[in-house]
């Protein structure tokens, strides 16, 4: 039995959800998780369950201090095959932490505090008589290029963390400098270490930290190829056998030089649609690349994909606006991006060096920042706990076959095929920049649908809480898409004895219409995720949960379209 | 004690409960940033080429073997603008050879390209400096004669 419907049985109340969902924007509604699959009724969702809001400042006085130490070091790295070693590389960084008031050099507050360490990007290094920023000569006023995140520093250290920010100028205005950026986060992990330990002499802050810094729970943060050096920090920390506790990685307009793999680590990469220097999105392959099928169930990793949001920016000193197109609609402000990065960059560390446990709701999309708007970003998140029905992965490229060994079928999608979503070559079209392969379907007939069988084996999926899947509208000029329209369209679930239900994925989330980037326009994948209960609630009781046969994904609510789709999951 | 996420159809509202997210920097926004457009090709730009005998010869490692030079030449890209310094690396090709160790002088106005086996540089090679694989800031510049090249 096929009943193609909402679910909802208060009509009044379903129209309001849905009309305001529709104003929501992407950072929508609240609406599933947490641990007991508690129903939220009317609108099949769930509520996540006192989530902070991390927009606010934290409970904490925030003291702050600094530190260049009079020794320089020598960073000596490999990178593409290439040795470079720099001399005189200056230990030198800014520190926010909870004190016991406010102020410079203020005693720390009681208590162990979690490390953060964030670290800025390529830029220039010296500060000339007109006030720009260059590589030299010097001038004797260096450019604090790693003040620029005190904005992200202050509202961290207000919610228990102490969070550093280090100066990598001296790495600047060279090629690459990836790993040795690396290598500089490490020193200062050392650093850290010692001022911890009141065995070891500490000319620096003489003993302040002594006990109060949590070297079991240490996040990595960085800006561009800032964003890129953490990885590598954390891959060293690890193949180098270190021992350093990092715990969470948080990636804000990063590089991708050396294209790393990240296993095993919570991950968190913050990108700018209006990016006019990293224009190719490279987070995007980072992110795709993390948690491989040897991993897939190790970390969890998520991506914000901001819409007006420029390179520069999210540091404060870096203030020249590179975005593209320049101050063109839609457009954040400065500090609107700032905003989100303080509240994301928060939320993140909160949830995975503190344990809160909530937080993930805000990028699961089960939760939302209300203070926020207008900015409006789209996520991708993956759980570590899921089952790939199909990632499109499997060689050779097949469309008709899952990666469980189920049969797909297509009734008329066309066109229809698995092609790689990158830059570098096999994309349907040159707007893709990921680094994943995926399906595109196309449709110009109302109907039309794209079948996953679920082996028999793999039937009872009562242990997941989603049917999750990754989507995109794919920017054709707007042939089947229609230029500047949102996406629709019914997801299914058909079980073994052929009962199915549908729902409408708009009454979730919006799948958007590419950020006009003239001459550049974006296919950017987004995690749609859709509650069980949404299928098996209400009026939809008959679907047996417990023997699922088929999730069926049916183009029925535009006339035409065109979308790329990938990793569809059964997932927590 | 902090607020927490409104939830559900509140959350949509924006600003409309709690303080505002953006009312909270400190740092007073920039009365209008100035924009600068990085995709695009470099200014007036042009080439020279320099071969350099190193007082002291350079120590090398590639692919993990080390090896001394002591003769390199030096590809000067000069603008008449600032040369931006990106997240994205420059990168000069000479023929199919990326050359992409530099360093930036003049102000920024000059980027020099280091290349430490100058056989590879072929006779009449076409040379154009890109950021990564930014094509929309190739520029392109004349093609590496070695009868012009200068000696230090």
């Amino acid at each position: 039995m096929n009943r193609p419907r909402g679910v909802f049985r208060r009509p009044l109340l379903y129209a309001a959800a849905l009309i305001l969902s529709l104003f929501a924007g992407a950072i929508s509604i609240s609406a599933l998780p947490p641990s007991d699959d508690r129903h939220e009724g009317h609108f099949c969702r769930h509520k996540p369950e006192n989530v902070d809001d991390p927009s606010q400042t934290g409970v904490h006085k925030v003291a702050t201090a600094s530190y260049n130490l009079p020794n320089t070091i020598t960073v000596t790295a490999t990178e593409g095959g290439w040795t470079t070693t720099d001399t005189n590389v200056h230990l030198w960084a800014v520190v926010y932490y909870p004190g016991t008031s406010s102020g410079a050099n203020k005693p720390v507050a009681p208590g162990k505090h979690p490390l953060i360490v964030y670290l800025h990007g390529n830029h220039g290094i010296w500060i000339d008589s007109g006030g720009n920023h260059t590589c030299g000569p010097p001038t004797g006023n260096p450019v604090p290029n790693h003040e620029g995140y005190n904005y992200i520093l202050e509202r961290l250290a207000s919610n228990g963390f102490i969070a550093v920010s280090i100066n990598a100028n001296d790495l600047n205005c060279k090629g690459g400098r990836i790993v040795a950026r690396g290598k500089l986060i490490l020193q200062h992990l050392g650093l850290w270490k010692d001022w911890n330990d009141p065995s070891k002499p500490d000319p620096t802050f003489h003993g302040r930290f002594h006990h109060h810094v949590d070297m079991d729970r240490i996040g990595l943060a960085g800006h561009s190829r800032g964003g890129e050096g953490i990885v590598s920090a954390y891959l060293e920390n690890q193949s180098s056998g270190l021992g350093f506790h990092i715990k969470a990685l948080h990636s804000i307009s990063p590089v991708d030089f050396d294209a790393f793999v990240l296993a095993d680590v919570p991950y968190y990469v913050l990108m700018g649609a209006a990016d006019g220097d990293v224009w190719d999105l490279e987070g995007a392959r980072i992110y795709d690349r993390a948690a491989p099928r040897t991993n897939a169930h190790k970390m969890p990793k998520m991506q914000s994909y901001l819409y007006g949001a420029n390179h520069n920016w999210f540091n404060t000193v870096w203030f020249q606006d590179e975005g593209w197109p320049s101050f063109g609609p839609g457009r954040l402000t400065d500090v609107q991006q700032r905003a989100v990065e303080r509240a994301m960059g928060t939320a993140f560390f909160r949830e995975y060096l503190q344990g809160m446990g909530a937080e993930r709701a805000i990028f699961t999309g089960d939760a939302s920042i209300p203070t926020l708007a207008p900015a409006r970003f789209y996520r991708s998140y993956q759980d570590p706990k899921h089952l790939t029905v199909d990632d499109f992965e499997d060689p050779p490229p097949n469309p008709l076959l899952n990666s469980l060994g189920g049969a797909n079928t297509n009734t008329s999608l066309s066109p229809f095929g698995e092609f790689t979503f990158s830059e570098f070559g096999g994309a349907f079209n040159n707007t893709f920049f990921q680094d994943t392969h995926g399906l595109i379907g196309g449709w110009s007939a109302q109907g039309t649908e794209y079948i996953l069988d679920v082996p028999a084996a793999n039937k009872d999926i009562a242990a997941y809480r989603y049917v999750a899947f990754r989507v995109t509208q794919v920017f054709d000029g707007g042939a089947l898409n229609p230029m500047g329209q949102t996406e629709d369209f019914d997801v299914g679930l058909e079980d073994m004895n052929g009962y199915s239900t549908y729902v409408k994925v708009s009454q979730f989330d919006v799948i958007p219409f590419s950020y006009d980037r003239p001459g550049g326009n974006a296919s950017m994948l987004q995690t749609i995720r859709l509650g069980l209960p949404c299928f098996s609630c209400m009026e939809h009781q008959g679907l047996e949960i417990h023997a699922i046969a088929k999730i069926h994904f049916r183009f029925n609510r535009k006339p035409t379209g065109l979308v790329g789709l990938d990793d569809v999951q059964f997932s927590r | 004690m902090r607020s927490h996420l409104l939830l559900v159809s509140f959350a949509i509202f924006g600003t409309g409960f709690g303080a505002s997210a953006f009312a909270q920097e400190k740092q007073p926004p920039k009365e209008k940033s100035p924009a600068v457009y990085l995709r695009q090709p470099l200014k007036e730009a042009r080439l020279e080429v320099q071969r350099v005998r190193l007082k002291k010869p350079a120590e090398v490692i590639e692919q993990g073997v080390k090896r001394e030079v002591s003769v390199i030449l030096e590809f000067r890209v000069r603008s008449a603008q600032a040369i931006p310094v990106r997240a994205l690396d420059p990168v000069l090709m000479v023929g199919e050879v990326p050359l992409r160790e530099y360093r930036y002088e003049d102000r920024d106005h000059a980027l020099v390209f280091t290349l430490y086996d100058p056989e590879k540089a072929k006779d009449g090679a076409a040379v154009y400096l890109q950021f990564g694989n930014d094509s929309a800031s190739r520029t392109e510049l004349q093609s590496f004669r070695a009868a012009a090249v200068k000696a230090n």
